[in-house]
């Protein structure tokens, strides 16, 4: 569904993105760990067009993406969570889900996607005529999830979505995501938390350096502590 | 809900009010007062598009409030256009120019869009001085005939009023649906967040330029009224310091309120109406004022009266509610 070739990006004159490969099938859930400053938010916002590429090719469905304003990207149906939520503070819960949706009324029902966002993240129904800036950290990443979602993706980018929350309320995000995989919807997961993030997908993909490093389709317990002595220095 | 649409009517209810009320003004002094102030007010709802709404600055407002005096002074007295024509093309040049004026600067921001817009407010200033054959220069364009509505003439400055007033609420009319649809929903995501807008799939520079165009076309039709109203335009109105006083009045008021362009014109309206009687000092007071404004209510006169009329009715003892995601020891 996505595959992405020698793919070059950085800002000014650092290069972070030194050649990277991978790829993404459909209807799996992908993981990408890796420490901090290795490249992996660098790559989400590459793929979505917010950084120019310096080379290499980002493929979705057979087109190519680096051609592609990031706004059009809802309307191709990949949807991009990035990290640290970026919710509209001053704007409802409601309203959050509605700016996402008008780029792709043409595609979807948008009161069957809201039911299905709210359904998935209940305590967002409890709290849809609420400011977004007054919900707490949990409640902000899945409002940011379910206007990710709303728009029907095809293949959901999410990036650090456990970060800076308690570990009991990442349990029910990742519980969500895993149930967003379960409905059809293809998910390229960035994590530094290891353990969450392993119960979860189908492969992984370690990066260090702007490049992938390691790969592997056997998440079990023995591949995920040599991943974390040999690349996450933990 | 229901209050909302009690908030609506009811400001529908004092719109067509006040236009009634209107034509039976007869002190002329007052008639004067107020329809400079109803023409002010329009300038500062179409500012308020881009700094309020959209969270875009333009210092060179008086540029579209220029073009569309001179469009209707020019078009009536040279070329003998109806002067509702001319009104039309007014709202159309200004808008068109807005969105000339947006295509290079909505790729800008803060200070270096101040600075671009600033310019481009000085240019048409120089532009009307300048270009004799066309503008007649400095003398300025006389002559604009009084529009005439259902065989009633606006020369009569109660009827006039009527019809500013009239002009401003459906202005504010639309300027309130606009904000409250999808492309309004996109401007404030803009002015939050423009990478989050971005990524939610808005649009960010086609937005940025319909909110250029459309208040460049309110902005004209301030300057039709103008135009139309004092029957003769010249250069010196459509300066940089009309410019800043319009987006003063905006933000003094309450930017990115409906009601706060409105309410900041009447009160600067007041004010410096009031201070005729202090002749040398008036100046040196209105910018007193405004400073003790400024520090007094940062946020603009609107949102703090209606956060402190909220505190009132607001019980004291508020139950706090307990997180849904702590748990209970």
């Amino acid at each position: 569904m996505l595959e992405i070739e020698d793919l070059k990006s950085g800002y000014g004159e650092i290069m972070v993105l030194q050649g990277l490969n991978l790829v993404v099938n459909q209807g799996e859930i992908v993981g990408l760990l890796g420490a901090n400053g290795v490249g992996k938010t660098t790559l989400l916002n590459t793929i979505s067009g917010l950084i120019k590429s310096r080379g290499g090719t980002v493929s979705y469905l057979g087109q190519n993406l680096l051609r592609i304003a990031p706004t059009k990207l809802l309307s191709l149906g990949i949807a991009h969570v990035r990290q640290g939520r970026h919710i509209f503070a001053k704007m409802t819960v409601l309203e959050n889900l509605q700016v996402a949706l008008d780029s792709v009324r043409h595609r979807v029902n948008p009161q069957e996607r809201i039911e299905y966002g709210l359904q998935l993240f209940p305590k967002l129904k409890e709290r849809l005529h609420q400011q977004g800036g007054t919900l707490s950290g949990g409640e902000q990443q899945m409002l940011a999830i379910a206007r990710a979602l709303v728009t029907q993706p095809k293949l959901l980018m999410l990036d650090e979505p456990s970060m800076g929350l308690a570990p009991i309320v990442v349990q029910g995000v990742f519980t969500a995501i895993r149930q967003i995989a379960q409905d059809g919807t293809t998910i390229l997961l960035v994590e530094q938390n290891a353990v969450a993030a392993s119960d979860l997908v189908d492969r992984l993909y370690v990066m260090d350096m702007g490049k992938i490093v390691y790969e592997t389709a056997q998440v079990n317990e023995q591949e995920l502590e040599k991943i974390k002595d040999v690349y996450l220095g933990a | 809900m229901n209050l909302q649409r009690l908030k609506f009517w009811s400001a529908i209810l004092l719109g067509l009010g006040s236009v009634l009320a209107s034509l039976y003004v007869q002190n002329m002094y007052l008639l004067n007062v107020i329809i400079l102030a109803v023409i002010s007010a329009i300038l500062a709802v179409s500012v308020n598009l881009l700094v309020g709404y959209t969270g875009q600055i333009s210092l060179g407002h008086a540029g579209f409030y220029g073009i569309g005096a001179y469009t209707v002074a020019l078009l009536t007295t040279r070329w003998h256009w109806s002067i509702w024509l001319s009104f039309l093309a007014a709202f159309g040049l200004s808008g068109l120019m807005g969105l000339v004026l947006g295509l290079p600067t909505t790729r800008l921001r803060g200070h270096f869009l101040g600075i671009a817009t600033l310019g481009f407010g000085v240019i048409v200033n120089v532009v009307l001085n300048n270009w004799t054959s066309l503008t007649n220069g400095p003398v300025g364009v006389r002559g604009i005939p009084a529009p005439a509505l259902f065989g009633i003439s606006l020369e009569y400055k109660n009827f006039f009023l009527g019809f500013a007033l009239a002009c401003l609420f459906v202005i504010v009319l639309l300027v309130y649906l606009v904000v409250n649809s999808a492309v309004g929903r996109a401007w404030k995501c803009i002015r939050r967040d423009e990478i989050a807008a971005q990524v939610s799939g808005i649009n960010v520079y086609g937005y940025k330029l319909l909110a250029f165009a459309f208040s460049g076309g309110i902005a004209g039709i301030a300057g039709a009224l103008y135009a139309a109203f004092m029957t003769l335009v010249s250069p010196e109105t459509f300066d940089l310091n009309q410019s800043i006083t319009i987006v003063t009045t905006t933000i003094l008021g309450g930017a990115g309120t409906l009601v706060g362009p409105l309410l900041g014109t009447g009160i600067l309206t007041l004010i410096s109406e009031w201070l005729r009687n202090f002749h040398e000092l008036r100046l040196v007071l209105y910018g007193l004022i405004l400073v003790l404004f400024i520090v007094v209510m940062p946020q603009g006169i609107y949102p703090f009266v209606k956060k402190h009329v909220q505190l009132w009715f607001t019980p004291r003892k508020v139950k706090i509610q307990r997180g849904s995601e702590g748990r209970h020891l």
